[in-house]
């Protein structure tokens, strides 16, 4: 039961996944949507099982002293006395994924918020987002401490999966729902 | 034996006239037809008007370029028959040239254009009085270059002969090879004074006849003065003028002409140049070399490896090299970083501005080494040695293990077989450089993303550059990273749209026959 | 457009103008290889570390005479604080240069120091982003700043020796995420090299010798109660299970003269058993060695003679063992062959009452051996002559 309890709060990483609705209109082949998604849910599983093994592995009871767990135990990777202290690599890594991810993101926002305003092109709010972001990347946090305050008290638990993983696809389903019977009477209406 | 492509001159110019006059069919009166030809080649002392008689009565002219044909054969074949003295008083000159002219190649000519146009490739004009037809005679011959090994892409174990400046033999080496008649080769002419033979080359059935349709119409969009080279037709059609990575396939061999060919690609053999194009293609086909497909699969697989290895050795080395002694000391073996403190100790410059120094330097005398006369080249290179070994580091400018990078990469940008590939990886070195020095390692990241980003954008003649890593082919990349043994190499690569799938039968490898004991 | 352009323009100049922030060029680095912590005698923490000093003449580097045996290419430096980074503070205002921490592989802690507590201090090397995990971690008997100070005559300084020394784990090696891991650990015992300064030869100078590991130091809490010699620290290496090389010399009951046996492999099990109020621990422990001298006229191809001295070799481990515990276990009163970690594994409900009064307890566990000692090889040589 405790190791169900400390994964929960781990979860939030698959409410991130509820980024793919933005896509979903976009694919070619909407068959393949799901399989590809299931693909990805599965790999970012496994390379999260994965370093949650090896830092464990490496660090064992010491893990919870670091803030980076998997940081400090690239830092202790010593093969032949050569390759050592390959943290900056990793951050290298984390830059890319991050990159990619705000990349995603960004869009996501930039396009939702255009068809939100009835925009013919979301171009023209690239910069004024990048901006926001700009300043939210200075001002959400001031220092960490307040950052894994958030963590804990805002989304904390299943909030952030429920929210995003769960009540909003619900409640578009929903909506979808409704509407597809509202056009389904209107159709029957006017076929009569 | 050429396509015929109506010959006009540049719009822009002037001579409208000359225009007017080379559109005409030819007249009947012999004097008339000199006339104009003297006008079109007016101050043109290379072209000799020779005017003679047949057989004694019929009176003709003989027009051609000095040095572009076969005098002898003009002496022994043309003239001496037809200046024959005949018995019979009415004879008619087209049966006598039916009957006298013992040339293998005769076109008839019915206007200027085609006259001129026949005259500039060599062959000599026969135009008789009271004819509304000429005769060109298939006797072209200049100097050209023998058939020679390509100095540009050696190989150890391969054949010996490459492309020349000529059109023809270079087709010829081509249809040596492939003896099916479904080799096609299409002749365009480009270029509004060079006039230069463009020739399409595909195998029908196994490129794609949209990609040849598309390959046409870019090149027949060409309007230019004069080709030179293929490097001319190469940025006039590919895809995205502004990437520096090459679009096109670049070779002077004819056997890697043909495997491309047979993979369904479309050659485009340009006249005055040994350098032949292929198009479409991938960027990993630029890391292929002939020479992969007949050593062992094994040892080109691991020759290939070795060539992506030197390619992020050429591109990433000195930025590398920078990111760490400027950013991340800790990554470096404590022994080695203490070497390396000692002999950046006396040096003033930062080690980006060192490695900057270095890398152009060494960019500069390699392409002093490859401008100057031969003689001149080898003190060249002495001298560079000792500028950017032993001389550098004496005067204190750089350090020891700078001298090391630069070396290596130096000689890694060499282990890419296509020069043209390994130039966009030496230029974009320094970029990457300058984020090194301003990022570190993070900003090699970003410099590579970027680099992948374009190259994921680029696409030649619709094949996305990278394919078949993204998008993802499973079947083509037996042919990328590694090089699957020939008996695995069953199907083409997908270039675009439809195409011929299997090269070959599946049952290829090679096997002891069981029943041979009975 | 024009002004999206410089926009652009402007952004990419900002951006790369922020760069260049942590940028170190070596030539305004000192690198540590060591550092060195004494406590003064009024509590303050003197920091000592020991710094590469870039050959002035590296440019021309091709010789060989750069490297000029020995140490005076070590500079070393002391700072004064009430805490390591007060110390370093006070480093930092007499050295011209930054100092990179990141290649700082041997840390090594004044006894003084060390009786006082070093979970403190070393929270810093911890919790700063350049030392590594991987450095070893020694206290020292005398100053940790003489030990620094150490010219010697082979290695290029005296961390490096001290590392060498610790790698070849002849006796106890601790890296700084080795002694997290037992601070942290449930007895709260650690065990940590101790070295000493190595007399110098007589014509040598007083500076130009090594400092070597001899003792190991047992600390309860993170602070240091005792010390304990080389035999006995092979004693704890026994319990940990981290024996790598040992020789053993027995002299046979019934013959005359010694035989020496070099391990080979030794394994060792610590099976926990609770019997009602009663602790009790089994050391099963397996070996195999070889034989490397042979000075009794043992025919050791003999059957019977190879039983004979596998008995006497379990027997000599066992005598080592009940040593070890002798002053470990009932003098000491530290866990450092965690017996704890091994209780809480097999019976982790049942621990959590005995945990709080594990320190009363760990004395009194009562403790049994397993020995199996196999010789597996009698050497090239076989009968004795």
């Amino acid at each position: 039961m405790p190791s169900i309890k400390g994964s929960v709060a781990l979860y939030t990483w698959f409410a991130q996944f509820g980024i793919i609705y933005f896509f979903l209109p976009y694919l070619t082949n909407r068959e393949k949507g799901m399989k590809s998604g299931s693909i990805s849910v599965l790999a970012v599983t496994i390379t999260l099982m994965l370093t949650n093994i090896i830092v464990i592995l490496v660090f064992g009871r010491v893990t919870e002293n670091f803030t980076a767990p998997l940081m400090s135990a690239t830092r202790y990777i010593s093969i032949a006395e050569f390759l050592s202290h390959l943290e900056a690599l990793v951050m290298a890594i984390w830059i890319a994924g991050t990159f990619i991810k705000i990349c995603v993101f960004y869009y996501a926002i930039v396009l939702g918020t255009a068809q939100w305003f009835n925009l013919s092109n979301y171009r023209s709010l690239v910069l004024p987002t990048g901006f926001l972001i700009g300043v939210f990347a200075m001002q959400a946090f001031l220092n960490s401490a307040e950052a894994s305050e958030h963590f804990q008290e805002v989304s904390h638990g299943l909030t952030d999966t429920l929210l995003y993983g769960l009540i909003i696809p619900m409640f578009l389903l929903l909506i979808t729902y409704i509407r597809k019977m509202k056009t389904f009477k209107q159709k029957g209406r006017g076929g009569k | 034996m050429f396509n015929r492509k109506k010959f006009t001159f540049n719009k822009q110019n002037k001579g409208q006239q000359v225009d007017k006059e080379v559109l005409k069919p030819l007249y009947s009166n012999l004097e008339k037809n000199l006339e104009v030809l003297n006008f079109l080649y007016k101050d043109c002392s290379d072209v000799v008007f020779r005017s003679f008689v047949i057989a004694g009565h019929i009176k003709a002219q003989l027009i051609y370029i000095k040095g572009m044909s076969n005098i002898e054969e003009i002496d022994n074949n043309v003239l001496t028959p037809l200046m024959q003295q005949t018995d019979q008083n009415s004879i008619n000159p087209i049966s006598l040239i039916e009957h006298r002219l013992s040339v293998a190649e005769i076109t008839k000519i019915e206007s200027f254009d085609t006259c001129v146009e026949q005259l500039s490739v060599g062959n000599p004009i026969l135009l008789l009085e009271d004819n509304r037809q000429g005769y060109a005679l298939g006797l072209a011959k200049w100097e050209k270059r023998a058939i020679e090994e390509p100095s540009g892409e050696l190989v150890v174990r391969g054949p010996r002969e490459g492309f020349t400046e000529s059109v023809e033999v270079n087709t010829s080496l081509l249809r040596r090879k492939i003896k099916s008649p479904q080799l096609k080769m299409k002749t365009l002419k480009v270029g509004s004074y060079t006039q230069t033979t463009i020739m399409i080359t595909y195998i029908q059935d196994l490129s794609d006849e949209t990609l040849i349709e598309e390959i046409t119409q870019r090149i027949k969009r060409i309007d230019i003065d004069g080709i030179l080279e293929s490097g001319y037709i190469e940025e006039l059609i590919q895809d995205n003028s502004y990437s520096p990575f090459p679009q096109v396939l670049v070779t002077e061999r004819p056997d890697t002409a043909v495997s491309n060919l047979l993979e369904g690609r479309v050659v485009i053999v340009v006249d005055g140049t040994p350098f032949v194009l292929v198009a479409p293609t991938t960027f990993y086909s630029l890391f292929q070399s002939g020479e992969d497909y007949y050593h062992h699969f094994i040892i080109s697989t691991a020759t290939r490896w070795l060539r992506f290895l030197f390619l992020f050795i050429s591109l990433l080395l000195p930025s590398l090299y920078v990111a760490v002694i400027t950013y991340h000391q800790e990554m470096v073996p404590t022994t080695l970083l203490l070497t390396m403190v000692d002999s950046r100790e006396a040096i003033p410059f930062p080690a980006l501005v060192e490695a900057l120094l270095m890398e152009i330097t060494f960019e500069g005398l390699r392409e002093a080494g490859l401008r100057l006369p031969k003689q001149v080249g080898a003190a060249v290179s002495i001298v560079g040695a000792l500028v950017i070994g032993q001389a550098a580091v004496a005067a204190g400018l750089v350090s020891d293990p700078m001298v090391m990078v630069v070396a290596l990469t130096g000689i890694a940008s060499f282990t890419i077989p296509r020069y043209n590939i390994a130039i966009p990886f030496r230029l974009l070195r320094f970029p990457i450089m300058l984020l090194a020095g301003t990022f570190g390692l993070l900003g090699i990241m970003m410099g590579l993303l970027a680099i992948i980003i374009h190259l994921s954008t680029l696409r030649s003649f619709g094949v996305p550059y990278l394919s078949p890593m993204a998008p993802m082919k499973r079947r083509d990349l037996k042919d990328t990273l590694i090089r699957a043994p020939l008996w695995k190499l069953n199907t083409r690569p997908h270039l675009t749209g439809e195409y011929n799938k299997y090269r070959q039968s599946s049952n290829q490898k090679p096997f002891p026959n069981k029943n041979e004991e009975e | 457009m024009k002004g999206l352009k410089i926009i652009w323009f402007i952004g990419i100049f900002l951006f790369l103008l922020t760069g260049c922030w942590d940028r170190r060029e070596t030539n305004d680095l000192w690198v540590v290889t060591g550092v060195g912590l004494d406590q003064t005698e009024n509590g303050e923490i003197e920091l000592t570390v020991e710094i590469h000093s870039p050959n002035r003449d590296g440019g021309e580097g091709m010789g060989g005479e750069s490297n000029q045996a020995g140490g005076n290419k070590m500079i070393h430096q002391t700072g004064k604080g009430i805490s390591i980074p007060k110390a370093i503070e006070d480093l930092d205002t007499q050295l011209p240069r930054e100092i990179l921490w990141s290649h700082t592989k041997a840390i090594v802690i004044n006894k003084a120091l060390a009786e006082t507590g070093i979970r403190e201090e070393l929270d810093f090397f911890i919790r700063h982003p350049e030392p590594r995990l991987r450095s070893y971690v020694f206290i020292s008997k005398g100053s940790a700043k003489d030990i620094m100070a150490l010219l010697p005559p082979l290695e290029r300084s005296s961390s490096e020796v001290l590392i060498e020394l610790a790698k070849s784990e002849v006796l106890m090696k601790v890296t700084l995420f080795d002694l997290m891991e037992m601070l942290k650990g449930e007895s709260d015992a650690a065990i940590l090299p101790m070295v000493d300064k190595l007399p110098p030869e007589e014509e040598e100078q007083s500076l130009e010798t090594i400092a070597y590991i001899n003792h190991s130091a047992i600390l309860k809490n993170g602070k240091m109660v005792g010390s304990i010699d080389d035999r006995l620290t092979r004693g704890v290496l026994w319990f940990r299970d981290e024996i790598k090389e040992s020789t053993v010399t027995i002299q046979p009951e019934n013959a005359d003269g010694l035989i020496s046996m070099n391990l080979i492999k030794g394994t060792t099990k610590l099976i926990p058993e609770i019997d009602g109020n009663e602790l009790k621990m089994t050391i099963q422990i397996e070996t195999i060695d070889d034989v490397i001298q042979n000075k009794t006229d043992w025919d050791l191809n003999e059957i019977e003679i190879q039983r004979a001295l596998e008995k006497e070799l379990a027997k000599k481990i066992e005598i080592r063992l009940t040593d070890t515990l002798e002053i470990v276990q009932k003098e000491m009163e530290v866990d450092i062959i965690e017996f704890a970690e091994e209780f809480r594994r097999k019976h982790p409900e049942k621990w959590k009452d005995i945990k709080k009064n594990w320190e009363e307890r760990f004395p009194s566990v009562e403790v049994t051996f397993d020995i199996k000692a196999n010789v597996l090889r009698t050497g090239q040589g076989n009968v004795p002559w």
